[in-house]
């Protein structure tokens, strides 16, 4: 017998019910985590922090997911991230103190003339698997890294394993020589006096019983891939607070605490106390921060734009929103000043362009005649600053306050461009000493926030009778464009870094004439002007000499060299706002990185009614 | 049966062969490959890039770059369960049998197996619950407005099922998302939520279908228009059956009659439809799943596009295309099941030796010119350049031979519809509603600039956000009330207490009206010359330009795109479908074939693909423009040539074309003289009811960042802004959302006028 439409209704009404009754359990049970209580290591770190007690979840949203769970594969920001919870490194910087504090290595000596460092690791520390932890681990690492064959086709010497620390811990050329003294200490002599030893050096260190063998075999780079966390998490092994939970792509990263993690707090609790660390991912940003304004997540960065309404939610979600001021990231224009040719003779930039563009004047016109500080007022709701060097005020003492400031004003831009020959014709376009129309190209990476800022300044120079035409790339053609083929006039890019620890030697390689980052004209040969010699010399200088005054007046120094001859004009930084929920204790926010870089101190507290 | 499904999944077999070299190709023609990224970021180094170069077969041996036929034969040569060991990188093997090996993922390192492993089952999920969901709320609703056909509940049923039909699919997302973070009803996304780790299975099962409403309901509403029509219709014909009124006679319940006897006939349809139900859905689920965020298939393939993963891409567009032939196959089943009247194994039987032979010379031809490609290029390879020289100008011929078929076809069937239509359409309410509004659409479209008080791009940095001016009358003259912000840093503005004018036909910077008049005279503007008083009509987006004038700038893309593409259509599906209609024999099996592969693609999936070969950021925006027009009209051509092939084949055995032909008229008069005006009616109800179709993925491909890019405007490109940002949800700049509502009523109303003009053509007829 068929049913009748009534009858059919309530049979849809009847099991929608039954559903919803359902869910409403589903969402009502408290997710118990129960610990296994391993004793203390000897060495283990006692942390200062407020005694807290254990539980919570924590939950993260990232947009990008880890594209793999090994350290030496070429990974992204998110990877690191993630990583950084399941692995240690021998010293880690503190936000806190700004100063490099013992890790794995509970202590170091540096031999007088700063060329020998011995690191004394924590005793009786044990990995997440159980494992004893010893100065074997650290030494494996340091192989794995730096081990080198020859190549079958070239005959010449590659690392055995390409990895971005290769590079890094090489000076000038030369590796960094590691030796096993004892089972608890390990010694690194450098070829020369190297300031930023410390900084280069947060490794993070690999468990030699899981990973040596796939290291003699050759395969070294195909363990530990996104797949092994998905099917046997236990797998990834390491000395971080958390280890791996479990890991849905495209969904979810769970990461619970390490029973055998090596701090603990005064009264003897070993830390993480959080019962889980949950890592969401979602497709976009304002995903991410719609979630965080309607209580799904507990902590998030918020954008200046977004913070308006951000904050409305605040007492209802009860969580707050700290400004830490200009943010960390810059962002800058630059113009191509390429002076060579390509292999068949064409030159990278028009002679009468290039004329242009490496006239600084030319260069602080446009700078004058872009309207920075409206971009600020509408489109981050004036929250935000011009910025006037490239090393960003967040960075403290290294930034440079006195560096020359180029305010928005068309007439100075005029009168600049009219003190270096340029004129205007009857229409009002720019035109220059010979007569060529001043026109040029602006390549953007495509993406929402730069064209903002694209059409802004295709405005602005309008106003001076530029022609600016846009051009868009995807980030991988932009970079082949401004690196290998020099194919443009003029573009932008923004640089963020996300941690906390800042050292001037990061970004060497945009300073150095030689770099492959001097974006305006990079790898020279020999440095073409004479204030490009300078920088260079000052780099060398800051990098030999230990005492940190001294490393910051030279820094000081190559600021007011970049903003007065002026090859990358400077944007703005945003204030950079970041949210989390008022239950959390223990949390400081630093000035810049992660606002989570104690996350093993971090407990729930009692929820504010 | 069992023949018959066999055969079926026979014929994937070379679908599939021929799918992924499409798609091989366009992957290969696309600027950078998928280490183009590993390339630019510095922390690689170069000999690991080299590395991967050569396991990818990238490269020869030499380090030279391998022609594309070397990289799918690579590819090939992996995916095939029968390896040759030197082709696979093991040398020491010779023949032997091994798994099929799809490649491993760039983005995620692991082998796309696993990778669509994942994300397969949820798209199918979402995809089979979506059809569940459109099938249960439009049968019923089918079946009460043909048993109360006319009525009032017929005429609203009618009405909401446009409006659900209308509302681009993306921008429906948007909503939910929005209504999901607002009231917490449901999860804004994803598959499951955090506490289902540590529930039992069934709990994670009920979590599971709480995530699956949203996602559900957003891709399966539009499904509903078509199926409560074909309902409908189908009822309404079975009721009039003569079994019906058996039934009666014998005294049967009126209800027992309805679902029983009627219901039962009246389904069969609509189970045939469930093929082509689920190709559209598996396009949608892929705008669905990228703004809700749910991990399926499509946001994958979007993913792996935009990154260059080829891998993942081929064999993600394969399953797609299997999904999509299971889906036939089962809809065929299941009707053979329902209906036993229907034996699946008929159609089958009557299949001819000349069809085998055909098919034997396709593969043939195909085979041999790219045999003769790969000889070229190897061999010869300044020879190929010649031909694609050659190619390249015969193509242009082509096009503009097409051009100006278009422009004919076009105003043929306009005087068509002036004849034949117009007062009909004017004669039923609807139609003149819906006609009037395309009209006034197209009217301010064509004359943008006049109307418009701002130009495209025209920014003003202190009004972000600015909401819509409120316009007064005051001593005869419309008066605009200013506003300024309450303070810089919010976007909330009050009035500063000043008005200013509003001058109508008032003298502007000369500009060209319609691209070449010249024009000094604009149709509204302010009435001062000061920067900072400025008229808002519909609000200003996040640097201050006018969203009114950007509309209307917008409405020029937009609107133009639909007809455009439509008629290059139009042309393609008529030169091809008749030709293949009236020759038959092979001409009309290898058409056919290149019909059917077309269509077996899910139409986002090949537009994606097809945008990525021929897109380059570099290009200007008018190019950009006719690219996306003809991607869309390449994709839509074959659908049209199907049925067009199908009227002409019933056509060319009426004795007019067969006196014509004793006549010895050549063919193509024949096709233009005889043919043509007898489908020409059908041609227009099929345009008008397409053009919906091209403004929704222009709005589509627009929205997902790869059409029409900044500074021009068109609507989808409008509607990303309110998208990219919750501001607008979260602080209420409703006025952004106009580009969706502008969206949603030029479609509402071409589908209003297609089914007012099919209803005046034929009312029988199935579109």
């Amino acid at each position: 017998m068929p049913l009748s439409f009534s009858q059919y209704i309530q049979y849809i009404i009847l099991s929608s019910l039954v559903l919803f009754s359902l869910l409403n359990i589903g969402c009502e049970r408290s997710i118990n985590y129960e610990r296994t209580h391993y004793p203390l290591p000897k060495g283990a770190d006692i942390s200062d922090c407020e005694i807290g007690h254990y539980g919570g979840i924590f939950i993260l949203n990232e947009t990008t997911q880890p594209t793999t769970f090994n350290p030496l594969v070429p990974n992204n920001l998110s990877t690191t991230m993630v990583l950084s919870r399941l692995l240690s490194n021998l010293v880690e910087f503190n936000p806190k103190t700004e100063l490099f504090e013992p890790a794995l290595a509970e202590s170091w000596t540096v031999s007088e003339d700063g060329q020998s460092y011995t690191f004394h690791l924590r005793k009786g520390l044990l990995w997440s698997d159980g494992h004893a932890f010893t100065a074997e681990d650290v030494i494996f690492t340091f192989d794995c890294i730096l081990s080198e064959i020859i190549d079958e086709r070239s005959g010449e010497k590659r690392p055995r394993y390409p990895s971005r620390y290769y590079q890094q811990l090489h000076i000038d050329g030369a590796p960094i020589q590691y030796t096993l003294m004892d089972a608890h200490t390990v010694r690194f002599d450098l070829p020369s006096t190297y300031a930023p030893f410390l900084f280069d050096i947060g490794v993070a260190i690999l468990p030699k019983h899981i990973l040596g063998d796939a290291f003699n075999s050759g395969s070294f780079m195909k363990e530990w891939t996104t797949q092994t966390a998905i099917e046997s998490p236990e797998k990834i092994v390491g000395l971080g607070p958390f280890k791996v939970f479990s890991y849905k792509p495209g969904e979810r990263l769970v990461l619970e605490p390490n029973p055998h993690y090596w701090r603990a707090d005064s009264s003897g609790q070993r830390l993480p106390y959080l019962d889980y660390l949950v890592i969401k991912f979602v497709s976009e940003a304002n995903t991410a921060i719609a979630h965080f304004a309607t209580g799904k997540s507990d902590a998030s960065g918020v954008g200046p734009d977004d913070y308006e309404w951000v904050k409305k939610a605040a007492d209802i979600y009860d969580f707050s929103i700290t400004n830490r001021g200009p943010s960390s990231s810059v962002n800058f224009f630059w113009f191509n000043q390429n002076p060579e040719a390509s292999e068949d003779g064409v030159p990278y930039v028009e002679p009468y362009k290039l004329a242009w563009f490496s006239d600084k004047r030319f260069r602080k016109a446009i700078l004058h005649g872009f309207n920075r500080k409206g971009i600020i007022d509408a489109v981050l709701f004036g929250k935000g600053e011009p910025l006037h060097s490239i090393i960003p005020p967040a960075q403290g003492e290294w930034h440079n306050p006195n560096v020359k400031k180029y305010e928005y004003s068309p007439e100075k831009a005029r009168e600049l461009l009219q003190s270096i020959g340029f004129n205007w014709n009857g229409e009002g376009q720019l035109l220059d000493g010979s007569g060529n129309r001043v026109s040029f190209n602006l390549l953007l990476v495509e993406s929402a926030n730069y064209d903002q800022i694209g059409i802004t300044f295709v405005e602005n120079m309008k106003d001076l009778g530029i022609e600016v035409r846009l051009e868009r790339a995807d980030f991988a053609t932009l970079l082949k464009r401004t690196d290998n083929t020099f194919d443009y006039d003029m573009t932008i890019l923004g640089w963020g870094s996300s941690s906390a620890a800042y050292d001037p030697s990061g970004s060497k390689a945009l300073y150095l004439s030689s770099g492959k980052y001097h974006v305006w004209y990079p790898n020279q040969k020999a440095p073409a002007t004479e204030w490009e010699a300078r920088i260079d010399a000052l780099i060398k200088l800051q990098e030999q000499t230990l005492d940190r005054k001294q490393r910051i007046a030279y820094m000081h120094e190559v600021q007011a060299i970049l903003s007065d001859e002026l090859p990358l004009l400077f944007g703005y930084s945003p204030y950079s706002y970041v949210g989390i929920k008022d239950k959390w204790m223990n949390v400081y926010i630093p000035k810049a990185g992660t606002i989570l870089w104690n996350i093993d101190e971090i407990w729930e507290g009692v929820k504010q009614p | 049966m069992w023949r018959f499904i066999f055969r079926r999944l026979f014929i994937l077999i070379p679908l599939l062969f021929g799918v992924s070299l499409l798609v091989s190709l366009l992957m290969y023609l696309s600027p950078g490959d998928f280490l183009t990224q590993a390339r630019a970021a510095k922390d690689i180094d170069p000999s690991f890039i080299e590395q991967m170069e050569q396991q990818l077969g990238l490269v020869d041996a030499t380090g030279n770059p391998t022609p594309w036929f070397v990289q799918y034969g690579h590819w090939l040569a992996n995916v095939s369960p029968i390896k040759y060991g030197p082709w696979v990188g093991e040398a020491d093997k010779g023949l032997f049998v091994g798994s099929p090996y799809f490649g491993e993922s760039w983005t995620y390192k692991i082998e796309v197996f696993d990778l669509l492993k994942q994300r397969v089952p949820a798209t199918f999920i979402l995809s089979l619950s979506s059809i569940l969901f459109a099938w249960m709320i439009a049968i019923p609703l089918g079946i009460l407005a043909a048993m109360y056909k006319d009525s009032i509940f017929d005429r609203v049923s009618a009405f909401f099922a446009y409006a659900a039909l209308s509302i681009p699919e993306f921008f429906l997302a948007i909503l939910a998302v929005y209504f999901a973070a607002v009231t917490g009803l449901f999860p804004e996304g994803g598959r499951s939520s955090i506490e289902s780790e540590f529930l039992p299975l069934g709990l994670q099962l009920v979590d599971y279908a709480h995530h699956l409403i949203l996602p559900t309901i957003v891709l399966g509403i539009g499904g509903i228009a078509g199926t409560m029509r074909i309902m409908r219709a189908n009822f309404i014909d079975s009721m009039q059956a003569e079994f019906v009124t058996t039934a009666r006679a014998k005294g049967l319940r009126e209800s027992f009659i309805m679902f029983v006897h009627v219901f039962r006939n009246a389904i069969n349809p609509l189970i045939t439809s469930l093929g082509y139900a689920f190709a559209s859905l598996l396009s949608g689920a892929l705008l669905v799943e990228n703004v809700m965020n749910y991990p399926g298939l499509g946001q994958l393939i979007y993913d792996a596009l935009i990154r260059e993963d080829q891998y993942v891409v081929m064999a993600g567009v394969l399953v797609g295309v299997t999904l999509l032939a299971l889906g036939n196959l089962l809809a065929d089943l299941l009707l053979g099941w329902v209906d036993p009247r229907i034996r699946v194994e008929s159609e089958q039987s009557a299949s001819k030796q000349g069809k085998a032979n055909y098919s034997r010379w396709l593969f043939l031809i195909f085979f041999a010119l790219i045999g003769g490609e790969i000889l070229l290029e190897s061999y010869f390879p300044s020879g190929l350049i010649v031909i694609a020289q050659c190619l390249k100008w015969l193509g242009l011929l082509i096009v503009a031979l097409v051009a100006l078929a278009c422009i004919a076809m076009v105003a043929y069937l306009v005087f068509i519809m002036a004849k034949r239509l117009l007062i009909p359409i004017f004669k039923r309410t609807s139609g003149a509603i819906a006609f009037s509004i395309l009209i006034i659409l197209y009217f301010f479209s064509g004359f943008a600039s006049f109307f418009a008080p701002y130009s495209v791009s025209e920014q003003n940095l202190s009004f972000p956000y600015h909401p819509p001016s409120q316009i007064q009358l005051v001593d005869g003259h419309l008066v605009v009330s200013l506003m300024e912000r309450v303070e810089v840093g919010v976007a909330q503005y009050q009035s500063t207490g000043e008005t200013a004018r509003l001058a109508f036909f008032s003298k502007s910077e000369p500009y060209q009206l319609l691209g070449f008049i010249p024009m000094a005279y604009k149709f509204v503007q302010l009435d001062s010359k000061n920067e900072n008083y400025r008229f808002y009509l519909f609000g200003s987006d996040s640097t201050g330009r006018d969203i009114f004038s950007r509309l209307l700038y917008g409405s020029q893309i937009s609107l133009s795109i639909g007809l455009i593409g439509i008629s290059i259509t139009l042309v393609l599906g008529f030169i091809v479908g008749a030709i293949a209609g009236y020759y038959g024999g092979w001409v009309d099996f290898s058409a056919m074939r290149l019909v059917e592969l077309l269509m077996s693609i899910p139409g986002l999936y090949l537009l994606l693909a097809l945008r990525s070969a021929f897109m380059q950021p570099e290009l200007s925006p008018v190019q950009v423009y006719t690219i996306i027009v003809v991607i869309l009209s390449v994709i839509g051509w074959a659908g049209t040539a199907r049925i067009i092939r199908g009227m002409t084949l019933s056509l060319r055995k009426r004795p007019f074309v067969q006196a014509a032909e004793s006549f010895g008229v050549p063919v193509w008069l024949i096709l233009v003289r005889h043919i043509l005006p007898n489908i020409a009616s059908y041609l227009l109800v099929a345009a008008t009811l397409s053009i919906p179709g091209y403004i929704l993925a222009e709005a589509a491909l627009s929205f997902l960042g790869l059409g029409i890019s900044e500074p021009s405007a068109s609507w989808g490109l409008m509607l990303k802004q309110s998208q990219g940002n919750m501001i607008v949800f979260f602080m209420n700049f409703w006025w952004m959302l106009l580009p969706g509502v502008a969206i949603f009523v030029t479609v509402v109303a071409y589908n209003v006028l297609g089914d007012v003009l099919r209803d005046i053509v034929d009312p029988k007829m199935k579109l």
